[in-house]
């Protein structure tokens, strides 16, 4: 695997196949000495055009964990402001010695773009377009889902019959389609809930069941809940009355999370709107997974940059 | 691409019980003894040996301490009853009668006679005030652990991530690693692998297993040493030695992963393997 751009691209093996060695990964996180010798002398760059400490840390800390040097570039106060082209920036990282960028951009496509312009020959890990993917991210999910679904027996395994409800803005979430993607391509059953304004034009095509009834997809018992951020940052229109009105119709509220089934796994990708989307006692209870999915994301990406940085074939 | 076989099932059976005897007659029994396969072949590999090793060894009173210990505790059970005045009178002379028990008494009434003072020393260690419910309670409860016969703990280290000619070859999945619960620190562990070639890959587990932990000394046992080697390693348990041409390719196939167990090999232009 030369680059990660997206989830929609990745077949179903390369995907067990990337979830298996990221199982390993997490393995060696137990361990006396967390840090691997697998990327010695390799350069990695984090390269930020939109703010997110989350993925870069976790991205900063899984190329460490395997002994990659790691620059981090942030846009702001950068040459970009100045007016440098992306190419202009890549081609400039690459001269100073990356073998690998981690590319986060407000543009859909960026990181395609990056890898298929023959600017660079460096891997492009995608960690963010737009509204477009954020494969990362589904990546973990599905490991989390994985583990907590299959326990010990997970090597190997798809989510074949899991029904997974993803609630929220669809609309501007790159998260959700890289799931879509992902979690469908491993044999997941996925439905979508969200206002109408939030669904993206164009859902019907996608492998999903579509909906706007919370209630009644809760009361359908899903194995797994992904509760998605509403991102405001992101809206410059009204999409939704008030934020009280979308959290009585669509937020995991404590009463709709007393009505799910004792096995159902509640997730969110962080970071959180508490009382928002979600409500504490959802968050804070057993049943949630957003802490385990931030600590996974660290062995996802160590993967991630372990298939497409590691081998001679790149 | 003509295939020559080399060892078949019996042979290669044979070789590893002979490997299981020779871990036991270096090692003085089996104390602290961890197999660790090295995918994917060593792994089958190690699982055998260590099954051997518990079939040969569990039944070793005179090479195990761990049966000696035991033995100690079932026959304590009758001593703490009935002598529990001599206790600390008794006490001082324990640890050397158990110390020459251990290294090869074989009579068992020196056994029995050094148990019962074991038994009493580690009753009044425990500084106890009623003696009598600790003598009865104690060594009733390490009896259920010690009566349970020795079995050798096994696991697997995958070297995948420590190897040095990642950046040479496509990328290659990794494999799980599986270290035995109570860990390596202070054991003797045996790496277990089915041909010996470079040497490359032995170098990467022994970088994997400093990060593991810290183990009392490291030994290598392999079914085939084919020579060829690029670095200062030595195995300390060979299967067969195979003497063969660099052009030359030695497959090992076994009934879990292979469905046949055999050695094989054969001239390939193409170049090296294993």
């Amino acid at each position: 695997m030369k680059h990660l751009l997206s989830t929609r691209d990745l077949d179903r093996d390369t995907a067990i196949d990337l979830l298996d060695v990221a199982l390993d990964m997490a393995a060696t996180q137990q361990r006396e000495v967390k840090k691997l010798p697998t990327l010695r002398g390799r350069t990695v760059v984090n390269l930020f055009f939109e703010d997110s400490t989350r993925t870069r840390i976790s991205f900063e800390a899984a190329a460490k964990r395997l002994s990659a040097d790691v620059i981090n570039f942030a846009a702001k106060g950068s040459s970009v402001e100045k007016g440098e082209s992306l190419q202009d920036t890549a081609q400039t990282l690459e001269a100073i010695g990356a073998d690998g960028i981690v590319l986060r951009h407000p543009a859909s496509g960026a990181a395609a773009v990056l890898a298929g312009s023959g600017w660079i020959r460096a891997s492009v890990v995608n960690a963010g377009d737009g509204t477009h993917e954020h494969p990362t991210q589904a990546l973990l999910d599905a490991f989390t889902l994985r583990n907590r679904i299959h326990g010990d027996a997970a090597r190997g395994k798809g989510l074949d019959g899991v029904r997974v409800l993803i609630v929220g803005d669809i609309l501007h979430s790159r998260v959700a389609r890289s799931n879509v993607w992902l979690l469908t391509t491993l044999g997941a059953e996925v439905a979508l809930i969200g206002p109408r304004t939030l669904l993206p034009f164009g859902v019907e095509e996608w492998p999903v069941t579509v909906g706007d009834d919370l209630d009644s997809a809760i009361a359908a018992a899903p194995d797994a809940v992904m509760m998605l951020r509403v991102q405001r940052e992101r809206m410059a229109d009204a999409f939704f009355p008030s934020t009280r009105e979308y959290s009585a119709n669509w937020g995991l509220t404590g009463a709709r999370f007393r009505r799910l089934p004792e096995s159902t796994v509640v997730m969110h990708p962080g970071p959180m709107n508490r009382g928002f989307e979600i409500s504490s006692e959802a968050a804070d209870s057993p049943r949630s997974t957003v802490l385990e999915q931030v600590a996974n994301g660290v062995s996802v990406r160590m993967a991630a940059l372990y298939l497409t940085l590691a081998g001679g074939d790149r | 691409m003509t295939a020559r076989t080399v060892l078949q099932e019996a042979d290669i059976t044979r070789a590893l019980t002979r490997i299981a005897h020779e871990i036991l007659e270096a090692n003085k029994g089996t104390d602290g003894l961890v197999v660790l396969g090295i995918p994917t072949r060593g792994v089958e590999l190690a699982e055998r040996v260590a099954a051997l090793l518990t079939q040969i060894g569990g039944s070793r009173s005179t090479l195990s301490t761990e049966t000696v210990k035991a033995a100690s505790t079932s026959a304590s059970t009758s001593a703490a009853a009935s002598s529990s005045a001599s206790r600390p009178a008794a006490a001082g002379a324990a640890t050397a009668e158990l110390g020459s028990a251990a290294s090869g008494a074989r009579e068992a009434s020196a056994v029995a006679a050094a148990a019962a003072t074991a038994a009493a020393a580690t009753a009044a260690d425990a500084g106890s005030a009623d003696a009598g419910t600790t003598g009865s309670s104690g060594p009733q409860s390490t009896a259920t652990t010690a009566d349970q016969p020795w079995v050798c703990p096994v696991g697997s280290l995958d070297v995948t991530m420590y190897r040095d000619d990642l950046a040479r070859n496509p990328v290659r999945s990794t494999s799980p690693t599986r270290i035995p619960a109570d860990g390596i620190d202070g054991k003797t562990v045996v790496l277990v692998d089915d041909v010996l070639y470079s040497g490359r890959t032995i170098r990467a587990a022994l970088d994997a297993l400093a990060d593991v932990g810290r183990p009392a000394a490291v030994r290598l046992a392999v079914l085939v040493d084919r020579g060829h080697r690029e670095l200062p390693i030595r195995p300390d348990y060979v299967g067969k030695n195979l003497p063969s041409a660099a052009s030359e390719r030695v497959n090992v196939l076994l009934t879990g992963t292979d469905g046949i167990d055999a050695v094989t090999i054969e001239d390939s232009a193409s170049g090296a393997g294993a």
